[in-house]
C-alpha cells in the first residue's frame, strides 16, 4: 500500500486526497490531506512525501507537528520542511475558508524560488520573488 | 470529487494579503540582510594602501566590500507584479554606480567579479531572513 492509498483509506479523510498545486511536489509523489474543524481553529493534515507520513496538527492555523513513520510516531518540529523546499521557503499552513463557499482550503504562503534579473535597458539587477498561496488540499465544510 | 464554487471577493483578499506580506515584510528582510552583507567590513582580501586602515578587499568567496556606497545606495526594494516584489540594485543608478555593479555581477572573480545577486540567491542567512519574515507576518 502507497501513501496515496494509505491515505484515501482513512475514513476520516472521506477518500479525498488532492495533490498540490504546483508540479514540483507531484514529481516527488508529495502530498497532503486535511480535515478540521469548520472554524479552522484545529485539524489534522496528513503529508506524504515518499519517505514517510506526516501527520501534522493545526492549531491556530500553525502546525505542531509529529512524524508517523511505520507506526512509530517521533518528534518532528519541521514537517514541512520537505515540501517547503521545494519552494525555497518553509511557510505555516492557513486553512482560507473564503476562497470558496463550500470548501475550505488548505495551503502554505510560500514563495516562488527567487529569480535573477538584469534589465539591459535600465541596468536593474536584482532578485525578483513572488509570494503565493500553494493549496495543498480542501475540505468540505457544508 | 469535491466541487468548487469560487468567491471572487475571497482571492481578491487573499492576494492583497499575499502583495502586501512580499511588499512590506519579505523583501524588506531580505534587502536588509544583503545590505548587512554588502557593508563595509569582515573580508578577507588584499588590504589595499587606499583603503582605511584594517579594511581589506573581498576576496572571490566573499561579498564585495563596501567601498564607495554605492552598491548600498542601489540597494532597494520595489512592487513588481500583485504579488512579486524585486529586490536588487534599482535606484540611484548613475553610470559610475552601474560599471560597478555590472563589474561585480558579470566580471571573473580574477577581475574583481564577486557575484553579489547569485552569491544572495543562494545565501543560507539571507534564506532564513526571509523565512523569519513570512513567518511572523502570517
Amino acid at each position: 500500500m502507497n501513501w496515496f492509498e494509505y491515505l484515501t483509506s482513512i475514513p476520516e479523510l472521506g477518500g479525498r486526497v488532492f495533490y498540490p498545486k504546483y508540479p514540483e511536489h507531484e514529481l516527488d509523489g508529495a502530498f497532503v490531506h486535511a480535515s478540521y474543524d469548520p472554524d479552522g481553529s484545529a485539524g489534522v493534515a496528513a503529508v506524504g512525501a515518499g519517505s514517510g507520513l506526516r501527520v501534522v496538527n493545526l492549531e491556530f492555523g500553525l502546525p505542531a507537528n509529529y512524524t508517523q513513520r511505520k507506526g512509530q510516531e517521533q518528534a518532528d518540529p519541521i514537517a514541512l520542511r520537505y515540501i517547503a523546499q521545494r519552494v525555497w521557503l518553509e511557510a505555516p499552513l492557513m486553512v482560507k475558508n473564503d476562497l470558496t463557499d463550500n470548501l475550505a482550503v488548505l495551503g502554505s504562503v510560500q514563495t516562488s524560488p527567487p529569480f535573477e534579473f538584469f534589465d539591459p535597458k535600465t541596468q536593474r539587477h536584482g532578485i525578483t520573488m513572488e509570494l503565493r498561496f500553494a493549496v495543498f488540499a480542501n475540505y468540505r465544510v457544508f | 470529487m469535491a466541487t468548487w464554487n469560487p468567491n471572487p471577493a475571497g482571492f481578491d483578499a487573499l492576494e492583497a494579503f499575499l502583495g502586501r506580506i512580499i511588499v512590506h515584510e519579505v523583501a524588506p528582510a531580505i534587502a536588509a540582510k544583503l545590505d548587512e552583507k554588502i557593508s563595509r567590513g569582515g573580508r578577507s582580501g588584499v588590504q589595499y594602501p587606499s583603503y582605511p586602515q584594517g579594511v581589506r578587499a573581498s576576496s572571490p568567496t566573499e561579498y564585495p566590500q563596501e567601498v564607495t556606497g554605492n552598491l548600498r545606495d542601489a540597494l532597494d526594494v520595489q512592487q513588481v507584479g500583485k504579488t512579486t516584489a524585486a529586490i536588487g540594485f534599482i535606484r540611484n543608478l548613475n553610470r559610475e554606480t552601474i560599471q560597478q555593479i555590472v563589474g561585480l555581477e558579470f566580471k571573473p572573480p580574477r577581475l574583481g567579479g564577486r557575484k553579489p545577486i547569485r552569491r544572495a540567491l543562494r545565501d543560507r542567512d539571507i534564506h532564513q531572513a526571509a523565512t523569519n519574515a513570512l513567518r511572523n507576518a502570517i
